[in-house]
């Protein structure tokens, strides 16, 4: 599972965190694909919460969109925070994304539980940002 | 071929999706014509093919056999179908031709860039959800979103035809036309014929391999202008040789000649429909068509109506089968052939499905051909048949598959196609349901970049604008700033200047990349604004982050609100303000001149309501300033970017209120001004800026004024050189002006004699010229700075670079010459050498959180900073201290200079100065100049001096000092010495206050004050103790003990000399018993090493010549100081280097009056009162009455005199005057009384004291003696019954009572009882003591020495007042290495403690209670009884151990709550041998603070034990008593005695002598 990218996008579709490792033309480009993707949360998130026989809140919202040579793939918190990840076309398991975002999960949440980080922000943490680089160089 | 799909136009309905597809999928026909027919046609302006194209919609009726029943028999049921939209291309030969792909391209770029409309994006609003979308597409309803795109597909399939697949192109028909003007009939069949010949058909229709068996018909033309005969001749050949059927014939051009040749289509057509009523045309039009038809479908509808569908199914089928080998060598004749033109004819003809199943067949038989170009033509037509059916039912979901279909279609060769195509499938996103406007963003992302290639920069600002608009909000900074890049970038290209800066405005105080990228935008934005600046005449930018202001940070100063700082003094505006309004509400009170303006704003806003508060608010705090005078701006000014910013020119914007309305007026006359002048003097202006410019006096008044301020202020400069100056900006301003110009001058100067409109307008010319030139100059020596000037007003200007995200604080002087309210509107500067802007000032006040609607939006308070009253000139106080320490030594004394001058262009008076924390400063000279003259010697002995204290210096209130100058005219200056003399060690700040007023009465500007902040850091450096013992016998010989420590770490301190201040008192040395050797030891003792201590000993005794005088009133304000050098070698005349009166006589901090003075205070008036009434009464009363009730009624005055002593002093003064014989008189029967007292009552000392020392005041107040009878009567059984309670007779009367104060000092003694018995312990000491006596000048027997409390007074509220008995010790030191010449005050050693506190306290308890108790005791009684001497040896038991006995007697008749606290010893002495009977060096065992209630009357008694641990003699005093509050008056739940707070301590007199001895 290569990581091309760790997107975090705050309720107000305003983003929080994008993490990648490209930088200028490439990493716009990045951008905009995590930005596209949030079209496809919001196709997934009300569709999952209209199911009212599933009482729990399916976070993990599976695999986005593949673009030609990219898999997107997301997950969406309580909160309505959302988690975008992009990763390169090869063969992933919906396990390892899952697992990957519920770590992430956790660690987002020490993150705003840091009293000197403003809510809706930016995340300028850098323990956040070490703790985000471990765990996508584990995955 | 896939761009059939869904229409540019989002929302099309069926219908209009129904005549799209007809429109573009309808029957073709050929036109062929001649030049002659083009010829007649010209001559409406258009080509005959054009001009038939406005008959290509018509309504068509058809006859068919209902198709739609299966299996429908009847033969004869034709119905009838109308079609009411029938379209018919025409074509003309030319445009059949297949243009090559080059040129079509070339084509269709040149159509997309014609076509479009450009739009502003900022009109544009961005989508962002699905609410937007449904807005969007409600406010582009009724519009073609892309329009562009519609004529770009009109064009492309203009373009197809003629491709070989596109049977649907294939002419159904062909029209031959000519023009009646051919020279024969025959001629024109011939042309006719040759037109289209099915031998030999055009070119194209061979290569697409087309039917050529199609329906041909012959058009004649005829101009109506010539005659028709020939043409009639001619249409007659033409039936004959075609047929009458297929020949019609065409009169146009009716109507004569229109006016005007060349008009444009849609007139054309108005002229055409109006004036060409030919009716055989439309007719016949019509009717051809209808033939047309009729001929074609005849058989194959026939075949249907009789087989059926299904059969002519099979049969095609079957036939294919058959024909299946032969097939290889298509022809047009074909069976897949026919099959696909019936298709394209029922498709024609509307009958979808027909024509839908025939397509389908056709491709299968192409697809099995490998015929892939039919194959895809038919699965075009089937795919549109999808899309239609799609379109009917399910639309929306299919779009997001025409948006595949579009991003498939988009990776064409040609960019602009798939630009084109990106875009419309970013609508198709658009349209898609869920809505993904992300999506749609993204590709109309991708079709920006696509229209970038293709170089369409209007499409692209589009695509961009609709991204950079629902962007808006968010944070995804990259993409924002990308596009808002490209945008800017292309908007450039296209001249659209605006909406470049626009967006570079948006993105440069934004962008978080390199600083190369960003360099690189700032230079497109310059090149940007220089063409944008051309093309406009507002030139000017406004704010938009970058050079960043923070607009908090603006501030105005004005030049008195420069505070000068000396060290980091920690005061705050808030400070200064209040600091500054109490000052001027004292001072108002002092100097009648002074008015208080300055009103609090935010307290009138409370009370006002708030609908006023903007007029009251703007009228109250509009802040003054005098003209000429600069004007401090500040601010915070800031890089965002990475790159260096380059800003010049930075100066401030202001604007007279006045000025606008004239200049207004003047507007009219300035356009009748002869304009050949103004460039006249602007040439002249030109050159002469160019010459060196040097500053040069002029004739002008004003200027000699300036020129004269300038020089003096240069030459004080020079003199300031030699010191240390800090320097003030005020002096900086004027030597800073540099680019003025002679000729300005002179016409300035014009301007200001003639004051002429003309001139006025000349000037301001000038002005504006200079500007620009300024700005040449600017160039040419940057990094200066400048005073801009404009009318009225001289700015500086600055240029400065900012690099890289720099914050740098800009501080800029205006200087308003114009008497008007000034308002600063902004800053202006040039940004990189070209970019002019204008950053307007945006200040909010305090916000209002009053009302409801205030807590809820933010409402502010106006800020009235930037908006100033400029008034007349005033005087401007320069000041500046010299010398000034930042460190000092505790106590010591350092002299400092104030600079004051006027450097005001006006005359300054009443200058007063305020320090509030007076007691470390004194203002004047050596001495008081008053006071030196006072100074007398007395004796030859120079070291007693006399110095009298006047009057005024003794009310006056110290913290402020009025400086006393008539006035200080400009440029004047005075200097005021100014002594530092701190008292405590630590670090503090002094604010200094200084407020004057103007010689001429202004009324805008009452006052002004400068301020000076201060920090001076002390150390500690001598520590002094006192201690104080008296001989009972012979009282005149009190023994003062000084003990002296170094407490300054650093250096060694030299005690030169000590000094005293007192009124009647004088001191002498005594020289320490055991140093056989005094002089030589006499300096080791005056030098002290750091922590090293010394005792001095001193004799007080009274002056002589006090003792003599007899008129009091004489030296009642005169001092005595008596002198006494330490060190002979280093003898310095103090008093003639420092102000030392003053320094004693220095002010404290002032305390609060406590209420219960008050309230007594109104009880005395009362009684003063009645004093008046009953003087002549109480002349009659007995006189020992008298004393009785003034000692009651003396404690209320003593009480007030605490609070009034300042007023009384006068009082006393006069009174002493007028009872100076009664006084004498009376003086002996008081003594007796006094005397009698004493021996009655066994009282403490202390009571004793405060006694006499009412008896003293008794003797001043003669005048006020009164009481009720009853009380004195009461008084006096109350002293009776005491009497019995005394255990002991007093030991003996002093005799000596030469002088109230002997008497006095005797009558203090305590009466020890124990004394009497004389232990063998207490004569060693006496014998010592005795020794010490012996040795000094005036020795005497003393018998017992008696240890008198002392202390310090409190603060007197302002100047110190001497009572009879005080002395003060100055002690006089330097220390060796840093030089400090110090002086250490101790200041009013009282002979008399003074109880008169404790005694009011009880005495209002017992008020309060209701209780009486005897006034004239201390509350308790104490004893201690323990062995007085011990024999012991310290080697055997290192620690002695001895019972002591303490018995406590409550002498009150209420309950006390005691508590003893021991006071740990606070003399260390450095030699136990020498002084043991001083070291009280013991501890108590048992108990060392404890608290106890003991009831009224009753005694207390317990045991401790005292521990020794050396031997010697020790006294015992070591307690401090606390009175405190009694529990049972207070609540009982206040259980916990800690809580209970105290009344009153005291230390109780006695001596309790051990001594412990070795044995043998």
């Amino acid at each position: 599972m290569k990581i091309i990218c760790v997107g975090i996008i705050g309720p107000q579709n305003n983003p929080l965190l994008i993490h990648t490792d490209f930088s200028g033309e490439e990493r716009k480009n990045i951008e905009y694909i995590v930005y596209t993707a949030l079209d496809f949360c919001e196709e997934k998130i009300p569709a999952m919460s209209g199911n009212k026989k599933s009482s729990l809140f399916e976070s993990y919202l599976g695999l986005l969109f593949p673009t030609e040579d990219l898999r997107v793939y997301g997950y969406v918190t309580n909160t309505h925070h959302k988690y975008v990840l992009v990763l390169d076309d090869s063969d992933v398991k919906d396990v390892d994304t899952k697992k990957f975002f519920v770590q992430l999960h956790d660690i987002f949440i020490q993150a705003i539980s840091n009293p000197f980080y403003n809510y809706g922000e930016k995340i300028e943490s850098l323990n956040f940002i070490s703790n985000l680089k471990s765990l996508i160089s584990k995955s | 071929m896939t761009l059939l799909l869904p229409p540019s136009k989002t929302l099309l309905t069926q219908q209009e999706y129904i005549s799209w597809i007809t429109q573009f999928y309808s029957p073709v026909v050929l036109i062929i014509t001649n030049s002659e027919v083009e010829k007649i046609a010209k001559k409406n302006g258009v080509s005959f093919i054009n001009l038939l194209r406005c008959f290509s919609s018509q309504k068509f009726i058809i006859k068919t056999p209902e198709l739609s029943k299966k299996n429908s028999q009847t033969n004869s049921s034709e119905s009838i179908k109308q079609i009411d939209d029938f379209f018919v291309r025409f074509l003309s030969l030319k445009q059949a031709q297949k243009p090559n792909s080059k040129k079509k391209h070339k084509i269709l770029n040149s159509i997309i860039k014609n076509n479009f409309k450009s739009e502003k994006i900022n009109k544009i609003q961005g989508i962002n959800s699905q609410r937007d979308a449904i807005n969007f597409f409600q406010y582009t309803q009724n519009q073609n979103l892309t329009p562009w795109f519609d004529i770009y597909r009109r064009e492309f399939f203009k373009l197809l035809i003629g491709s070989e697949q596109r049977s649907i192109d294939q002419p159904i028909a062909c029209i031959s036309v000519v023009s009646s003007e051919v020279s024969t009939a025959v001629e024109a069949v011939r042309i006719l014929t040759k037109q289209f010949d099915p031998s030999n058909p055009p070119r194209f229709m061979i290569e697409n391999i087309m039917d050529l068996d199609i329906l041909r018909y012959y058009v004649l033309v005829h101009d109506s202008s010539t005659p028709d005969a020939k043409a009639k001749q001619i249409f007659q050949l033409m039936k004959h040789t075609f047929g009458p059927n297929s020949c019609y014939f065409l009169k146009i051009n009716s109507k004569k000649k229109p006016t005007r040749k060349k008009r444009n289509f849609d007139q054309f057509i108005n002229n055409f429909l109006s004036y060409n009523p030919t009716k055989t045309f439309p007719q016949n039009f019509g009717a051809f068509l209808t033939t047309k038809t009729s001929k074609i479908f005849p058989n194959l509808l026939i075949h249907f109506s009789k087989k059926g569908f299904k059969n002519v199914f099979k049969s095609f089928f079957g036939s294919k089968k058959n024909d299946s080998q032969n097939t290889q060598n298509l022809s047009q004749g074909s069976l897949e052939f026919k099959m696909r033109n019936l298709a394209d004819y029922l498709f024609f003809l509307r009958y979808y499905d027909k024509s839908f199943s025939n397509y389908k067949y056709a491709s299968e038989e192409f697809k099995s051909s490998n015929m892939w170009k039919h194959l895809g033509y038919c699965q075009e037509m089937i795919i549109l048949h999808w899309i239609y059916a799609a379109y009917l039912r399910y639309f929306k979901k299919k779009s997001l598959r025409a948006a595949n279909v579009y991003i498939k279609a988009s990776s064409n060769d040609s960019n602009l196609t798939s630009a084109l195509c990106l875009e419309q499938s970013a609508f198709c996103f658009l349209l898609s349901s869920p809505l993904y406007f992300r999506k749609f963003n993204f590709y109309l992302m991708l079709a920006g970049n696509k229209f970038k290639e293709a170089e369409h920069r209007h499409n692209l600002i589009r695509c961009f604008g609709l991204i950079v608009s629902s962007l808006n909000e968010l944070n995804w900074k990259n993409i924002d700033i990308n596009t808002n890049y490209w945008i800017a970038l292309n908007s450039f290209y296209i001249n659209d200047y605006e909406q470049s800066i626009e967006c570079f405005k948006k993105i440069l105080p934004n962008l978080s990349f390199s600083s190369e990228k960003q360099t690189s935008y700032l230079k497109d934005f310059t090149l940007a604004y220089q063409s944008f600046s051309k093309t406009t005449n507002q030139n000017e930018l406004p704010y938009f982050g970058l050079p960043k202001i923070e607009m908090d940070s603006v501030k105005v100063l004005l030049t008195s609100d420069h505070i000068l700082t000396l060290g980091k003094p920690n005061f705050n505006d808030s400070f200064w303000e209040s600091q500054e309004n109490t000052f001027v509400q004292q001072l108002s009170s002092i100097c009648p001149d002074i008015i208080p303006f300055k009103a609090n704003t935010d307290r009138i806003i409370q009370r006002i309501h708030i609908k006023n508060y903007h007029r009251i608010v703007k009228k109250l705090d509009t802040r003054v300033s005098p003209i000429y005078e600069p004007i401090f701006v500040q601010f915070v000014i800031e890089n965002p970017m990475k790159t260096v910013l380059k800003i010049t020119n930075l100066h401030i914007v202001g604007e007279f209120e006045n000025q606008k309305q004239e200049e207004e007026n003047q507007k009219q006359e300035k356009e009748n001004q002869n304009q050949k002048e103004n460039l006249k003097s602007n040439e002249e202006q030109k050159i002469n800026l160019f010459e060196p410019q040097i500053q040069e006096q002029t004739t002008s008044n004003n200027q000699k004024e300036n020129q004269g301020d300038v020089s003096s202020k240069r030459e004080l400069k020079i003199q300031n050189l030699e010191e240390k100056v800090t320097d003030h900006p005020l002096l900086d301003i004027e030597p800073k002006k540099k680019t003025k110009s002679k000729k300005k001058k002179s016409s300035q100067n014009q301007n200001q004699n003639q004051n002429q409109n003309q001139n006025q307008n000349q000037n301001q010319n000038q002005n504006q010229n200079q500007n620009q030139n300024q700005n040449q100059n600017q160039n040419q020596n940057q990094n200066q700075n400048f005073m801009i000037e404009e009318k009225f007003l001289k700015t500086e200007s600055i240029n400065l670079f900012l690099q890289a995200k720099e914050k740098k604080i800009i501080s800029l002087r205006i200087i308003p010459e114009r008497i008007d309210t000034l308002s600063i509107t902004g800053i202006r500067l040039i940004l990189n050498d070209s970019v002019n802007m204008f950053i307007k000032f945006n200040l909010k006040g305090k916000r209002l959180n009053q009302t409801r609607k205030q807590k809820f939006d933010p409402i502010y308070l106006p800020d009235n900073q930037l908006k100033l009253k400029i008034t007349k000139e005033m005087p401007l106080l320069h000041v500046r201290i010299r010398d000034f320490p930042n460190f000092l030594l505790d106590n010591s004394i350092k002299k400092t200079i104030i600079d004051i001058q006027n450097i005001g262009k006006c005359g300054l008076k009443n200058l007063f100065v305020k320090i509030p924390n007076n007691n470390y400063f004194v203002f004047g000279e050596k001495e008081n100049s008053e006071n030196i003259q006072n100074i007398q010697n007395i004796q030859q002995n120079e070291d007693l001096q006399i110095v009298r204290i006047k009057d005024e210096d003794k009310k006056q209130d110290l913290s402020i000092t009025n400086l006393k100058i008539d006035e200080l005219k400009p440029n004047e200056s005075i200097q005021v010495p100014l002594w530092i003399n701190p008292t405590t060690p630590e670090k503090f700040s002094v604010p200094f206050l200084f407020c004057y007023q103007s010689s001429e009465r202004n009324i805008d500007l009452n006052y002004r004050i400068s301020k000076i902040g201060a920090e001076i850091n002390s150390t500690s450096s001598l520590f002094t103790k006192t201690n104080l013992r008296v001989d009972p016998n012979f009282a005149d010989k009190i023994i003062l003990m000084v003990e002296i420590k170094n407490f300054y770490h650093k250096s060694a301190i030299e005690l030169l000399q000590i000094s005293s201040v007192s009124k009647n008192l004088e001191i002498e040395r005594i020289f320490d018993f055991e140093n056989q050797n005094q002089n030589q030891n006499q300096n080791q003792n005056t030098i002290l090493q750091p922590s090293q201590s010394t005792i001095l000993y001193f004799k007080i005794k009274e002056n002589e010549k006090r003792k003599k005088s007899d008129k009091e009133n004489e030296f009642d304000d005169e001092l005595i100081i008596s002198n006494i050098l330490l060190n002979e070698e280093n003898k310095i005349d103090f008093h003639s280097q420092f102000p030392t009166i003053s320094l004693i006589q220095k002010g404290k901090k002032p305390e609060e009056v406590k209420r219960r003075n008050r309230k007594e205070r109104k009880e005395n008036t009362n009684e003063n009162q009645k004093e008046n009434q009953n003087k002549i009464e109480n002349k009659i009363v007995n006189q020992n009455q008298n004393k009785i009730i003034n000692q009651n009624q003396n404690q209320n005055q003593i009480e007030n005199e605490i609070e009034n002593q300042n007023q009384n002093e006068n009082k006393i003064e006069n009174q002493n005057k007028i009872e100076n014989q009664n006084k004498i008189e009376n003086e002996n029967e008081i003594q007796n009384e006094i005397q009698s007292e004493i021996e009655s009552s066994n009282e403490s000392d202390t009571e004793m004291k405060m006694k006499m020392k009412m008896k003293i005041k008794q003797k001043q107040f003669p005048d006020q003696k009164i009481k009720l009878k009853q009380k004195q009567n009461s008084k006096q059984k109350q002293k009776i019954k005491l009497k019995p309670e005394t255990e002991i007779e007093t030991e003996t009367e002093n005799e000596q009572k030469d002088t109230i104060l002997s008497k006095n000092k005797l009558n203090q003694i305590p009466i020890n009882n124990e004394t009497k018995q004389n232990n063998l312990e207490t004569k060693i000491i006496q014998d010592r003591i005795q020794k010490i006596l012996d040795k000094s000048p005036n020795t005497q027997k003393v018998k017992k020495m008696q240890n008198i409390q002392l202390y310090r007074k409190k603060p007197p509220l302002k100047q110190r007042i001497w009572k009879e008995n005080e002395i003060g010790l100055m002690i006089f030191w330097k220390s060796k290495q840093d030089d400090f010449i110090g002086q250490q005050n101790i200041l009013n050693l009282q002979i008399f403690p003074e109880t008169r506190l404790f005694r009011n306290i009880i005495q209002k308890s017992h008020r309060k209670q209701k209780l009486k108790c005897d006034e004239e005791q201390l509350p308790i009684k104490f004893e201690i009884s323990s062995q007085k001497s011990i024999i012991h040896d310290f080697d055997k038991n290192p620690i002695s151990q001895i019972p002591v006995k303490i018995k406590l007697k409550n002498v009150l008749s209420i309950p006390l709550n005691i508590e003893i606290e021991i006071v740990s010893p606070s003399i260390k002495s450095l030699n136990l041998e020498k002084k043991q009977i001083f070291s009280p060096n013991f501890f108590w065992k048992g108990f060392d603070h404890f608290i106890q209630n003991i009831p009224s009357k009753t005694e207390f008694i317990f045991n401790v034990e005292a521990s020794f641990i050396n031997y010697g003699v020790y006294d015992l005093n070591q307690f401090k008593f606390h009175i405190l509050s009694n529990p049972k008056s207070r609540k009982s739940s206040r259980k916990s005695s800690r809580k209970l707070h105290s009344i009153f301590s005291f230390n109780y007199p006695f001596q309790h002598l051990i001594s412990i001895t070795k044995q043998d």
